[in-house]
């Protein structure tokens, strides 16, 4: 489903080499799977590779069996905006927007009609435990609701992969582990894709498939 | 309509930088509309005065009489002047001809002479169109004008209208005499006693000191002028359609004819002069703006770095970006020209109620009240401009939304 063929990306800092070095992994359809590895480990590098927010100096992104990693930029936006979703750790809502209009905004950004938009975005809202915080903005709403929002715009729009980097990281545990198990049931019931950044052991015991990052290289699967 | 709802939702989340922004336009809309309604005042009287002193909308002169001089002007006069005025009168776009003959010559009061310019009118019909009343009336203010009035339509009578000015250096009042002697066509010298039956104020001194007003059938004896005219003034019955009827009549006739803003070459002085001030002014103020409002929204492009990120991951194009700007300018400047409008109407109405006295412009003798017209498209030219100055203001923070690398700008906090 997700294919990361030799995947490098550099940044060179005073002679010092650090980023994501020929990483090559698989990620099949409908699990959870979580990049493990400590802070500096590579993680957001490889995941903002993956998601087509960054470029690769070398190596192929391989997505539903299409390389995608060539695509000009106007192409890239277009598939994130069908194809993929994201979470980030600091929820990254748009504060001018209710909790409602943020889950439409993608839809919207595909033409979706407002009506449809709506009922498709409060449908999902009501998934994930928000009906009654429709029109709260995200300066009204909690860490966990704010981020459980991000995870509804996130699949509003019926990606095949979302990915989320260090989703738990802002929350303290009573949240985070509510919120890593939303998500697995989510990837569950709609068969989407979940690639998550972690080093968060309460985050990487839920997965179904581990990756571990360190120093920029992939270890060996456990 | 995603982009205009996140537009006013932004434009709003800034109140106060929001509402200092919108004080420069609205600062900026105010000078451009009150400058606008008091240029409208100026350049409307000023073509009033222009139309009603006498070249009406248009005007027909001999062939070369425009470079003529315009004392020996019955020599280059139209030779039938009156018969193609009668002639004219029945064309469907002319609702009146004002023939008019132009000499020099000079006036005695028996001890003292002084050069004129003359003016020959037709007595009857010049005070239905021009402003010969005001002028009258402008003159019984002087010393030595009481009971001033227009010459008599009797085609007997002898009388004359004295600029201010040649009224005063000859000593005659209303009632007296003055003798004014002109050299006919044929190089003989004549003379007439007219009456001064009034006093005329034109405004400018050169005019006043020189200017006499006498009838067709007064020059006429004078200056055994018989059908000839030097001038025709014409009133149209639409006088926007100057320039087009100085075409058609100027072939009908033969003859040259010029349309009132070509021969009134103070009126086009002016209004270079204001629109050169004026102009400057605006560019100053357009500059003022543009900074302004590309600071506003540059600094709230800035500010947003990671929300404008997290759109270009979620999928906006880098285009869309570029366009929220242009919806936020554009609803800056519309906020900014409503609330312009609101203050520069009341402001014209402050203004005009203060009943503030102008000084004279230059080259003329008095000054005005102020008067700041209402010109709806001035104000939709103050909004269209400053509009215009806007989207391009927005147009350098909306390239550096569209240019952020989606990395940087999420890392940002
Ligand atoms: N824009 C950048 N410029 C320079 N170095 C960077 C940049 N982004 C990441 N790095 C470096 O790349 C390495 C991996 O970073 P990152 O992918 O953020 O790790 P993680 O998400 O696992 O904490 C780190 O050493 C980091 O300093
Ligand atoms: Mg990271």
């Amino acid at each position: 489903m997700l294919d990361l063929q030799n995947i490098s990306r550099v940044y060179e800092l005073g002679g010092e080499r650090a980023g994501v070095f020929d990483i090559s992994l698989q990620v099949p359809s409908g699990v959870l799977a979580v990049l493990a590895g400590p802070s500096g480990s590579g993680k957001t590098t490889l995941l903002q590779v993956a998601g087509l927010l960054d470029s690769a100096d070398s190596g192929d992104v391989i997505l539903e069996g299409r390389n995608v990693s060539a695509l000009p930029e106007r192409e890239r936006c277009k598939v994130r905006l069908s194809r993929l979703g994201f979470v980030f750790q600091t929820f990254n809502l748009v504060p001018v927007l209710s909790a409602l209009e943020n889950v439409m905004l993608p839809l919207q950004l595909q033409g979706e009609p407002e009506a449809a938009a709506r009922a498709r975005s409060i449908h999902i809202l009501e998934r994930v435990g928000l009906g009654d915080r429709l029109n709260h903005r995200p300066g009204q709403l909690s860490g966990g609701q704010q981020q459980r929002t991000a995870i509804a715009r996130a699949l509003v729009t019926d990606p095949i992969l979302v990915l989320a980097d260090e989703p738990t990281a802002n929350l303290d545990h009573a949240h985070g582990g509510p919120l890593m198990a939303l998500m697995s049931e989510l990837s569950r019931e709609r068969g989407v894709t979940f690639l998550a950044a972690s080093h968060d052991q309460a985050v990487i015991s839920r997965a179904d498939r581990v990756f571990r990052l360190s120093d920029g290289r992939l270890e060996a699967e456990a | 309509m995603i982009l205009p709802r996140l537009a006013l939702r932004n434009v709003l989340r800034q109140k106060r930088r929001t509402v200092l922004t919108i004080l420069v336009l609205v600062a900026g809309y105010v000078a451009l509309a009150l400058a606008g309604g008091f240029m409208a005042q100026t350049f409307q009287a000023l073509s009033d005065g222009a139309i009603q002193g006498g070249f009406g909308h248009l005007q027909i002169l001999p062939k070369g009489g425009l470079e003529a001089d315009e004392g020996q002007s019955l020599e280059h006069a139209l030779p039938n002047g009156e018969v193609l005025a009668t002639q004219l009168r029945k064309d469907p776009a002319v609702a009146e001809v004002l023939p008019r003959i132009q000499f020099m010559g000079l006036a005695s009061n028996g001890t003292r002479s002084v050069a004129f310019l003359g003016t020959a009118v037709d007595a009857e019909r010049e005070p239905r169109f021009m402003s010969t009343a005001e002028r009258i009336a402008s003159g019984a203010k002087y010393p030595g004008g009481a009971g001033s009035r227009w010459i008599s339509h009797d085609p007997e009578a002898r009388e004359a209208v004295l600029g201010i000015g040649l009224a005063k250096s000859l000593g005659v009042t209303i009632g007296g005499s003055v003798t004014l002697m002109s050299t006919t066509p044929d190089g003989a010298m004549n003379a007439i006693d007219v009456e001064v039956a009034g006093l005329e104020d034109l405004g400018l001194r050169e005019l006043n000191d020189r200017s006499l007003t006498v009838s067709l059938d007064t020059a006429g004896t004078l200056l055994n002028a018989g059908a000839a005219r030097s001038r025709l003034s014409v009133v149209l019955k639409h006088p926007e359609d100057a320039a087009k009827e100085s075409v058609r009549l100027a072939s009908l006739t033969g003859a040259e004819a010029y349309p009132w803003f070509e021969l009134a070459s103070f009126y086009r002085q002016v209004k270079l002069l204001y629109f050169a001030i004026f102009g400057f002014m605006g560019l100053v103020l357009a500059l003022v703006v543009l900074l302004a409002t590309a600071n506003t929204l540059l600094m709230s492009v800035m500010e947003r770095l990671r929300e404008l990120g997290t759109l270009r991951a979620v999928g906006m194009q880098p285009r869309s970006l570029l366009v929220l700007l242009q919806w936020e300018g554009a609803l800056l400047g519309i906020g900014g020209s409503l609330a312009g409008l609101v203050t520069t109407l009341v402001l014209r109405s402050i203004l005009n109620a203060m009943h503030i006295q102008m000084p004279a412009p230059p080259g003329t003798s008095h000054g005005y009240e102020l008067n700041i017209h209402l010109v709806p498209l001035v104000y939709l030219g103050a909004f269209l401009g400053l509009q215009l100055v806007i989207q391009v203001s927005a147009f350098f923070p909306g390239l550096k939304a569209a240019r952020i690398r989606i990395t940087e700008a999420l890392r940002h906090v």
